[in-house]
């Protein structure tokens, strides 16, 4: 994370620095005066917008260990919440860490709990915050933040105390196997005699653990001394004085600056900068005592963050994939160009190849199509002697009928010879006949069979397609009215009756 | 719950709204580089086109000799007799005066309708190539019947351009027995399409 506000509070001053990212800057300690509140206030306003990580170093803090069936899930969640809560009904600054599963048969969790017993003490401050409205990552206890020190500096022995200054006082914090145990603040007494009194401290603390049957008293006790001011250099020698089973490791300023990274200026300006330089370099801490409406501006905070991220996710890709499509056009733009040149050069050589043919008005494809095309032409047209023949043919075999008139016409056939929707069809001749038939008045019967003789004799030739009466001298449809007379045939003076004719040759024909 | 909600909309609503023009910034630029790849690919398309086309024009130039050597005298033809280039109406009219007089008729009228498009290209295959057919309704009187074809004989044989008929109607007049003979006993109404090619595009022509 880049930038981050790490604050060290306790019941009587809060230290302020601002980490960016690598080092920490602008380290600033403030008492719980009404002027220093203001100037913290101030303080916050240059922060702007940088999430807020509140260490708590007080005394009112408490740490037991809890062992609870084993559990997973939204279970093991409701468990734990109902015990936090019968252990701390007075504050809401409570939290829990599951440390390891037993060896015991029933395998139950246990589960190291920790609470500020005494809110009250970091109200004005949390007032300032909220009211500032910077995002409130957390609150953590100092001594979970220590134990990022152990894997930093490498300690690897099985006891091990870190004593430390700060400004509310020495902390001692227990880790055995580098897991957290206990941990104590003592607040620093006004006057002299530092060194001794945290020397007894540290001794009571070893008692206190052998007491409690965390340490045997054989055990060696590693005691680390973090110094930051140079003030603790004698505190190793006090606390050996005539004990055997604890051995002291002094890691002064020096160290701190090597090994930790912290700079000098910011260790010179608070107790309580090492800490806030760890808690600045720490990604994740897993034992965050504040309640979830305080840090719910965090978790907007990080929606936020990560909302600006997925922008900034989007924009690389487009940009990623708009550099690979430019690069593409450019590139297929330039095989264009290639593709172009070489199309000229071709052209070019069809263009002097071209200068020895016999000149042409339109292109040698259009030439032949147009010469091509004109023969089709002659080749469907039509006249209709064909047509003429056959009904002159057919006429010499029927000597009393005759024709009067012929319309004649060379056209698109239809599909649908009944009419409605017909379809275009090939081309073909077709005409209709007006004719006439001498014959008795009287016969009608005789008049109909040689006109239909006719039009039989007339279709039976191969070049027609169909042939049929369009119109009878008669309407003998039941629909129609019919008169006439039926005086003696011999009489009668033969008539003519008048009957149309269609035929239509075969297409092609 | 629900001011919660809200409130922290309210919060969101900038990088909400950085995202969303952000995210509308890099579509429209994804899409018009996309569109600038599609177009480059069709430019390249075009260009490979236009080379097979000049190559195969290249290997075809032997071919396309063969074709001009061949078609260009039958074309020449087609432009003498009327077929291919601009109608010679003046033309048809003089070719009909002259098969009247060779067929021995009696008279044509004549009446011919603006120039349109050819009814049956897609029969002949005209592909590519333009054509127009002017319509000619025709009038006249026959002797008989082998008349008309004298008549349509000496009308092809004048050669002024390419006619076909499309229709004729045929009636048989009354006889009048008191005229000498060689009197008109059919007449005639025909209709017929003369056709033409359009020649190439003269040049300052749009």
């Amino acid at each position: 994370m880049a930038r981050k506000l790490v604050l060290c509070a306790s019941s009587s001053n809060l230290t302020a620095g601002l980490w960016n990212g690598r080092r920490l800057e602008r380290v600033h300690s403030f008492d719980d005066s009404e002027e220093d509140q203001q100037a913290f206030a101030n303080f916050l306003h240059s922060a702007h917008g940088a999430p807020v990580f509140l260490m708590a170093d007080t005394v009112d803090e408490d740490y037991r260990f809890e062992t609870l069936p084993h559990a997973s899930g939204k279970d093991r969640r409701d468990m734990v919440e109902r015990k936090l809560k019968q252990l701390y009904r007075s504050t809401p600054f409570y939290g829990f860490s599951l440390q390891e599963r037993e060896d015991s048969r029933r395998r139950d969790d246990r589960y190291l709990f920790a609470a500020l017993t005494n809110p009250d003490v970091f109200n004005p401050w949390l007032r300032i915050l909220t009211t500032s409205g910077l995002p409130i990552a957390g609150v953590f206890p100092v001594p979970m933040v220590s134990l990022g020190l152990t894997r930093q500096l490498e300690l690897k022995d099985a006891n091990l105390l870190l004593v430390s200054k700060h400004e509310a006082g020495v902390r001692q914090t227990f880790v055995r196997e580098s897991r957290f145990r206990i941990s104590r603040l003592t607040p620093i007494r006004a006057g002299g005699g530092t060194i001794e009194s945290c020397a007894e401290e540290i001794r009571n603390t070893r008692m206190y653990l052998d007491a409690l049957n965390v340490t045997h008293v054989d055990d060696v006790l590693t005691v680390v001394i973090l110094d930051q001011d140079g003030t603790l250099a004698s505190l190793a020698k006090s606390v050996l004085q005539g004990r055997r089973n604890m051995q002291a490791t002094y890691i002064g300023p020096s160290d701190i600056t090597v090994k930790v990274g912290v700079d000098r200026a910011a260790l010179a300006a608070s107790q309580d900068a090492l800490h806030l330089f760890l808690l600045g370099q720490q990604k994740a801490l897993d034992f965050n005592l504040a309640p979830p409406a305080l840090t719910i501006g965090y978790s907007r905070h990080l929606l936020s963050r990560g909302i600006y991220a997925a922008s900034l996710g989007v924009a690389l890709l487009a940009l990623v994939w708009c550099g690979v499509n430019v690069y593409r056009t450019l590139s297929l733009r330039s095989e264009a160009r290639s593709t172009a040149d070489i199309t000229r050069q071709e052209q070019q050589r069809y263009q002097q190849m071209t200068r020895s043919f016999p000149p042409t008005p339109v292109p040698s494809d259009r030439l032949q199509l147009a010469v091509d095309v004109s023969g089709r032409i002659a080749s469907i047209a039509r006249l209709p002697d064909t047509l003429f023949g056959l009904v002159s043919r057919t006429l010499e075999k029927y000597p009393g009928v005759r024709l009067t008139g012929v319309q004649w016409k060379l056209g698109r056939g239809t599909s649908d010879p009944a009419g409605g929707a017909a379809l275009a069809g090939p081309l073909s001749q077709s005409a209709t006949l007006q004719m006439e038939l001498i014959a008795q008045p009287g016969d009608m019967k005789g008049t109909l069979s040689t006109i239909n003789s006719f039009v039989r004799e007339l279709g039976k030739n191969d070049k027609v397609a169909e042939a049929r009466v369009a119109k009878m001298p008669v309407n003998l449809g039941s629909s129609e009215s019919l008169s006439g007379s039926t005086a003696n045939p011999r009489r009668e003076q033969a008539q003519a009756s008048q009957f149309d004719v269609e035929v239509t040759l075969k297409p092609g024909v | 719950m629900a001011n919660f909600r809200v409130r922290d909309l309210r919060a969101l609503s900038k990088p909400l709204l950085t995202l969303g023009v952000v995210g509308l910034i890099a579509a429209g630029a994804v899409a018009y580089s996309a569109k600038a790849v599609t177009a480059a690919k069709a430019e390249v398309k075009s260009q490979d086109t236009e080379l097979i086309e000049a190559k195969n024009r290249i290997t075809r130039s032997g071919q396309e000799r063969g074709i001009i050597e061949r078609y260009i005298d039958p074309y020449r033809e087609l432009e003498r007799n009327g077929i291919v280039g601009e109608e010679r109406r003046i033309g048809w009219i003089d070719a009909l005066r002259t098969a009247n007089q060779e067929a021995d008729l009696y008279g044509v009228e004549y009446q011919v309708s603006p120039q349109q498009a050819y009814s049956f290209s897609g029969e002949v295959g005209a592909g590519p190539l333009t054509i127009h057919q002017s319509l000619m309704k025709l009038r006249f009187e026959l002797l008989h019947e082998g008349d008309l074809f004298r008549f349509f004989d000496a009308l092809a044989a004048q050669k002024v351009g390419r006619f076909s008929v499309n229709q004729c109607t045929l009636t048989r007049l009354p006889v009048d027995l008191a005229v000498p003979v060689n009197q008109p006993t059919l007449s005639a109404q025909c209709e017929l399409a003369w056709i033409t090619i359009a020649g190439p595009p003269e040049e300052g022509k749009s």
